[in-house]
């Protein structure tokens, strides 16, 4: 059995969940607001592409790659 | 979360992966030229281009005319307008109404001029619909496919829970390159496959969706269309069509403020044998998928029925756009084409890991978990 830390699940699931709801978001705004919708939709939809760019960058980019390797104590 | 549920999640999510891998790579892999569809038919079709934007519109009746005689012998199944093409009314035409869809001859004619410009699309465009759509295989492997979409979007749920124990313990983003190869891309697969989900669930679930249109649009006929027509029943097809113009100018007139997406002609497999359809559309990203068909007699032109899309039709018709992402620009085609090539990488390094498990004597999938997830 594991014991959940309290907020835990926000630790793990909270940039996932943020993620998810801008991806939404984005994909509705294109569908419903022509202008302003569509640059919501890049930018929501993109949100995932820049996280992918930015941590595997940073994990493979150099110098803070032994930092990120160590797993968070407790 | 017990190592006894992780071991029965993780075996969802290993199956539910490995039975639809296969397709789903090939899925991503047709789909990636489909989003950009309309620059590589511009590039590699062979279409000549339409006449400078001056001028008046030919009489839709002219580009029918026009048609009819560059194909003898063949008969007028629909025409269509495509808002992103406005210069291009596109003609379909068939050896009989209710002809096999994938055996139809499909025209471009110019919109003003009406003298012809060419066969929309590319052959080689035309092979990736076929293997995204249905495998050549028709309707079974439509609805093959539909399946597997589902099953991605399980893989994608068992994959979440998942995310939990393995990275519990770590920041968000973790990768560590300095650590086995397999962990590297253990963690590369978590990020890529959480950050994608909404995204993939979307697009895969909108897929199925999608692989429903011909038993839906079947249903309708018999259900709705069949209502519309009940009046009308056993009418022959008409002797003498109706001057399309006419006809064309009176469905334009019971739906203000909307345009003709495409006319079927009578005995098509979207109307009946004695009606003309018009499928009206709106002029917003949203409306513009939602058509509005109105019946008129093929015979005299008049307007015998319309009504609105039953909702089952108007999910279909809304989910269109959430699979193809073509409704933002060239940015959001250019970000659904990288998020699809971040998926085929979410395929193969799951493909990896099942791999390499396998190959280090099957261990069961608790025993994969990084030590810190197991405390």
């Amino acid at each position: 059995m594991t014991r959940r830390s309290p907020g835990g699940w926000r630790r793990v699931f909270g940039i996932p969940l943020v993620v998810g709801i801008a991806g939404i978001l984005g994909l509705v705004s294109a569908l419903v607001f022509e202008g302003p919708g569509r640059v919501a939709a890049w930018i929501g939809v993109g949100l995932p592409l820049a996280l992918v760019v930015w941590f595997v960058g940073r994990a493979y980019g150099g110098r803070s790659a032994s930092r990120s390797g160590s797993p968070r104590p407790g | 979360m017990t190592a006894a549920s992780i071991r029965a999640w993780s075996f969802v999510h290993t199956w539910t992966s490995l039975i639809c891998t296969l397709f789903m790579l090939l899925l991503c892999l047709t789909g990636l030229p489909l989003i950009f569809h309309h620059e590589i038919d511009d590039w590699f079709g062979s279409m000549t281009e339409a006449s400078p934007a001056t001028g008046e519109k030919a009489p839709e009746s002219r580009i029918i005319a026009r048609a009819l005689a560059d194909h003898p012998g063949k008969v007028v199944q629909y025409v269509g307008w495509d808002t992103h093409e406005p210069d291009h009314v596109y003609v379909i035409l068939h050896d009989s109404p209710a002809g096999d869809p994938n055996a139809s001859t499909s025209k471009v004619y110019d919109v003003r001029t009406a003298a012809p410009l060419g066969e929309p699309g590319s052959a080689f465009m035309r092979v990736m619909l076929r293997l995204h759509v249905d495998m050549f295989a028709g309707l079974p492997g439509t609805l093959f496919l539909g399946a597997m979409g589902l099953l991605l979007v399980a893989a994608i749920v068992s994959g979440v829970v998942l995310y939990w124990p393995f990275t519990r313990r770590l920041d968000f983003g973790t990768i560590r390159p300095r650590r086995s190869r397999r962990v590297a891309w253990l963690d590369l697969h978590n990020l890529l496959g959480i950050v994608t989900v909404a995204w993939l669930v979307v697009v895969g679930f909108t897929g199925s969706i999608n692989t429903l249109a011909q038993p839906l649009i079947g249903y309708w006929k018999q259900a709705e269309l069949g209502a519309m027509i009940a009046a009308h029943a056993g009418r022959p097809a008409p002797a003498r069509l109706a001057p399309f113009d006419a006809m064309l100018a009176r469905a334009r007139a019971h739906a203000p403020g909307m345009a003709p997406g495409f006319v079927a002609f009578p005995g098509t497999p979207f109307t009946t044998g004695h009606h003309f359809a018009v499928f009206l559309r709106g002029d917003t990203p949203l409306t513009s998928r939602l058509l509005r068909p109105v019946l008129l007699d093929g015979e005299t032109g008049a307007v015998a029925d319309a009504r609105g899309l039953p909702w089952y039709l108007t999910a279909l018709l809304v989910s269109q756009p959430l699979h193809f992402g073509d409704y933002g620009g060239l940015p959001l085609k250019i970000i659904w084409a990288l998020l699809d090539v971040v998926s085929l990488v979410v395929l193969g390094s799951g493909l990896y890991l099942w791999w390499t498990r396998r190959a280090r004597g099957g261990a069961p999938a608790g025993a994969a978990l990084p030590e810190a997830a197991r405390a």
